[in-house]
């Protein structure tokens, strides 16, 4: 498309530099799709903000840091699995490892079923590889965005989820991407595969959490297909700290009758970038897509969402609210492409947005694209701040100023979260909103003792 | 009503464009090609200043730089600069004294388009400069708004009686390097109308102009410039037909309003160009750039735009909010059928204190068009207290036509409310229902409710477009539902 760049040929050099590694360390699966993708990121190159999905986040200057860039096997010198701990209360749920690229965990993770795979991509791509092969890259987009050809060409492990027909997964499944290196600035790349066939039913809770203080660039890309009268719930708890960089690609493909819900938790992070791409492959399908970001100093979050109504009779539900202060920057596109014959589509957008402060700023860019004739479609967009008059009367009946625009805050925040389904997590959730919102730093409790205990390490 | 209802019915369907017809009158007109012997060229038939040379060659040597951008839904074929007349004026057989001396093809044109160029249009209260390709031919009450201090001339004519005038304003709302039909238009503009109005001065009639593009071959670039000085107050109409053909025509005009403190300007549009036959052949692309520059404190801007006619339509009617208090206003009806493409919308820039815009789009597409609404409504730091609200709605006649909705909110001040709100639709089948039950058929219904659903903007138009824009809806709509 235009010329390389230098950061481009950073990571191309890279590339050509890691590629026996790479190929030598994971199935021939994985390998033959490298070259393609190469090509197509030398095509296509990173992002700039005159592409316009990227508009607002410039994302060559992301990717411009002098990262450590990590590849192939690491050696992950923590004993992850035992000091990790969540401390979300009550949360019952699977825990599945994952340190400085690599799935780490190594004992089964769903032990009531035997037929449910949770395991390693890198593993999978080798112990099953005919299932596998039947849907890695399939779902990704091709020759559309740098950053997923990238990915793809670089790829190495994540967590690969494989729910048979009929199955349901009795717990959530929660993926911890915990960063540890307390050295360096590192950059990866992770690769996740979620397979729900027919009739199956999984929750999981994605968590990017970090050890360390250090910049870090984590960029993910998750291919979720969802069978027919499927359920799939996913909650994304992005809570690193705001040295990070994280950019997160979900693709996902819906089968008829099939539900599929989101929720994103955005606190901390530097520069977050979250792609949701829905794919409605069938009638009656559901998509509810929830976010909330609290954001602030140089805090920037970036949700973009495409959801693509290809058959008649399906819903698609968007939800996302930013509460953004000091000078943090909050963006928000969301397309809904409507196609001709996906008549009687029920599609809803809504973007709200609070900015504190005269610096903080928002950019919100809703878009309905609508080829059928039969179909209900809204969006809305509001950017304002807290409600006079709900302020005025909290004051006058002596509740503080802080305590009232708390009180008001928290409840624009709760409309979304009230969404998230699994209750000890939605209360946890709240918790950590109400902290954050009252000016603490929301780390889970667990994982900020665990930075203390690994810089004393 | 229902009587009303049929006659709009009647001739909505025995109207193919009524409008289609080609006045045999000569032109002067210079070879097709663009260079910048061309821009020369132009310069000189219309005995310019060396300035305004300075100006046109400034804009084509950035033009040639320039590259068309491809972000807009709209699938518009390569132009090929080069085949275009850059230049067209009818050649002026005599001089005037009287109307009867106008020649008479030409006033036929007019009357088939029911403009009033004689002494009847005192009654109806217009003044009218009629640009018949790219020269005025004839500006009427001229005398009357001399009286009261407004200036209502042509382009070309302000830039010989009011050099300082036009050297001041032109381009300082749009620059000559704004975007690639603007460094076009600029370039090579030819003619277009000139407004004045001085401080304090409440224009009596509503000002109109009719554009019409007539030679075959030639492109229109129109040049509007109005300026409303302080305390002033101007409403002013344009309307646009054009004959029937079947090559595609460019039309990339500028229209740039200039408004000072406590001053008012109301703009309104009806376009009705050739939109191109059923199957999408022929047409006009109307790639217009339309801005106004709320200058001074407490300055009002409204923009009202009605657009049923041209195969591809690219504009956007923008508002500078730099006044503190100042306020804007976009109502915009937009209807496709059968091939069209629009792509429109505008933009609300607030960079004054306590700005405050509203913007109400209404789309309707039938047929195989795609109709978008694209919109910027952005908050810059120090604009506190902006407040905007932005209504757009979209409805859909027919399961092969397209509506998108691609609004562009930027904030960066926390005083700010901002709003957007769209929907899509279709008439709903309750509400047909609701109609045949009280006896009105189904077409008079869909009449009735397409009319209804756009009349928030039909109100905002005056009077006599109003009717006349009412009708448009209704032949655009023609055999869409079924």
């Amino acid at each position: 498309m235009s010329t390389t760049t230098e950061i481009e040929k950073k990571y191309i050099d890279f590339y050509i530099d890691h590629k026996a590694i790479l190929d030598q360390q994971s199935s021939d699966i994985v390998n033959k799709h490298r070259t393609q993708a190469i090509e197509n990121f030398k095509f296509l190159g990173l992002p700039t903000s005159n592409d316009e999905r990227y508009k607002y986040t410039n994302l060559s200057k992301v990717f411009d840091q002098n990262f450590d860039m990590r590849v192939g096997e690491q050696i992950v010198d923590l004993n992850v699995e035992s000091i990790f701990k969540c401390d979300v209360i009550r949360l019952d749920a699977y825990l599945a490892l994952l340190a400085k690229g690599q799935y780490v965990t190594k004992e089964r993770v769903v032990s009531h079923d035997e037929s449910i795979i949770v395991c390693s991509l890198k593993e999978a791509a080798k112990k099953y590889s005919q299932l596998f092969e039947k849907y890695y890259n399939q779902l990704a987009p091709q020759r559309e965005d740098g950053v997923i050809e990238l990915n793809t060409a670089l790829a190495f492990d994540g967590v690969f989820i494989y729910v048979p027909k009929g199955k349901v997964v009795d717990k959530p499944i929660q993926i911890v991407n915990l960063q540890v290196d307390g050295k360096e600035n590192n950059a990866i790349q992770l690769r996740h595969l979620i397979v729900l066939e027919d009739r199956a039913e999984a929750k999981l809770i994605f968590c990017d959490d970090s050890l360390t203080s250090n910049e870090h660039l984590s960029s993910a890309v998750a291919e979720v297909f969802v069978g027919e009268n499927a359920h799939l719930e996913m909650s994304k708890m992005q809570n690193e700290h705001n040295e990070s960089r994280n950019i997160s690609n979900t693709i996902v493909r819906q089968s008829a009758h099939s539900v599929v819900t989101s929720n994103t938790v955005s606190l901390l992070g530097g520069v977050i970038r979250n792609n949701l791409h829905i794919e409605m492959d069938g009638e009656y399908c559901e998509a509810n897509a929830y976010g909330i970001a609290l954001i602030d100093k140089a805090q920037k979050v970036d949700t973009f969402t495409y959801i693509h109504h290809a058959h008649p009779n399906c819903n698609s539900n968007q939800l996302y609210k930013n509460i953004i202060d000091d000078e943090a920057v909050g963006v928000f596109s969301g397309t809904v492409l409507v196609d001709k014959n996906a008549q009687k589509t029920n599609a809803f957008q809504a973007n709200n947005n609070i900015i504190l402060t005269d610096k903080a700023k928002m950019n919100t860019k809703p878009q309905l694209v609508i080829y059928a004739d039969d179909v209900k479609c809204s969006h809305g967009a509001t950017v304002g701040q807290l409600d006079e008059n709900a302020m005025f009367y909290m004051r006058a009946r002596g509740i503080e100023e802080k305590d009232a625009k708390m009180l008001l805050m928290y409840a624009f925040a709760d409309d979304v979260i009230r969404k998230m389904s699994i209750t000890s997590l939605r209360e946890n959730t709240e918790d950590l909103v109400r902290r954050r919102l009252s000016g603490e730093l929301s780390l889970c409790r667990n994982c900020s003792s665990r930075i203390l205990m690994n810089s004393t390490l | 009503m229902s009587n009303d209802q049929d006659k709009i019915l009647e001739e909505v369907t025995g109207s193919d464009y009524k409008y289609g017809f080609v006045t045999d009158i000569e032109n002067d007109a210079i070879a097709k090609g663009l260079s910048e012997d061309t821009v020369r060229l132009i310069s000189e038939k219309k005995k310019e200043p060396e300035w305004l040379l300075e100006y046109r060659l400034n804009a084509y040597r950035h033009w040639l730089t320039m590259e068309q951008k491809e972000w807009a839904h709209l699938d518009i074929p390569e132009i090929d600069f080069q085949n275009i007349i850059y230049y067209s004026a009818p050649k002026p057989k005599k001089e005037l004294a009287s109307m009867d001396e106008v020649d008479p093809d030409l006033r036929e044109t007019f009357e088939k388009l029911g403009i009033p160029l004689d002494e009847q249009k005192l009654l109806s209260g217009v003044a009218v400069d009629a640009v018949m390709d790219s020269v005025s031919v004839k500006t009427t009450f001229k005398q009357n708004l001399a009286e009261l201090g407004i200036i209502f001339c042509s382009f070309s004519e302000a830039v010989q009686e009011y050099p300082d005038l036009v050297k001041k304003y032109l381009g300082s709302v749009v620059p000559s390097r704004d975007n690639y039909y603007a460094a076009l238009n600029s370039a090579v503009f030819s003619d277009g109308s000139f407004c004045y109005i001085p401080k304090g001065v409440r224009c009596p009639m509503e000002l109109s102009t009719y554009f019409r593009i007539n030679a075959a071959n030639t492109g229109q670039f129109e040049r509007t410039l109005i300026v409303a000085d302080e305390g002033s107050y101007v409403s002013y109409l344009e309307g646009c037909t054009a004959p029937q053909r079947d090559e595609n025509q460019l039309h990339a005009a500028i229209v740039e309003i200039y408004v000072h403190k406590d001053a008012e300007v109301k703009y309104s549009t009806v376009q009705n160009w050739y939109p191109g036959d059923k199957e999408g052949k022929g047409g006009i692309y109307n790639f217009v750039t339309k801005r106004g520059m709320l200058h001074g404190d407490n300055s009002k801007l409204s923009w009202t735009q009605v657009e049923t006619g041209s195969a591809i339509t690219w504009k956007y009617p923008s508002c500078i909010l730099k006044g503190n208090n100042s306020t804007a206003e976009f109502y915009s009806v937009a209807v496709t059928n059968n091939y069209q493409q629009a792509d429109t919308g505008t933009k609300m820039i607030h960079i004054g204190k306590n700005t405050k815009s509203t913007i109400v789009s209404k789309g309707i597409s039938a047929g195989k068009s795609n109709n978008s609404y694209r919109g910027l409504v952005k908050v810059a730091k120090g604009a506190e207290n902006a407040r905007n609200f932005s209504q757009c709605d979209s409805m859909l006649l027919g399961d092969k036509c397209g509506a998108h909705t691609y609004p562009y909110l930027e904030v960066d001040n926390p005083t700010a409310i901002v709003e957007h709100e769209a929907t899509t639709s279709k008439i709903g089948e309750d509400q047909i229902f609701y109609c045949n039950q009280r006896g009105i058929e189904t077409e008079d219904a869909i009449g009735l409710i397409v009319n209804g659903y756009a009349k928030e903007v039909l109100n905002q138009l005056p009077m006599e477009f109003a009717v006349e824009a009412q009708k448009l809806l209704q032949i655009s709509l023609e055999g869409s539902v079924g």
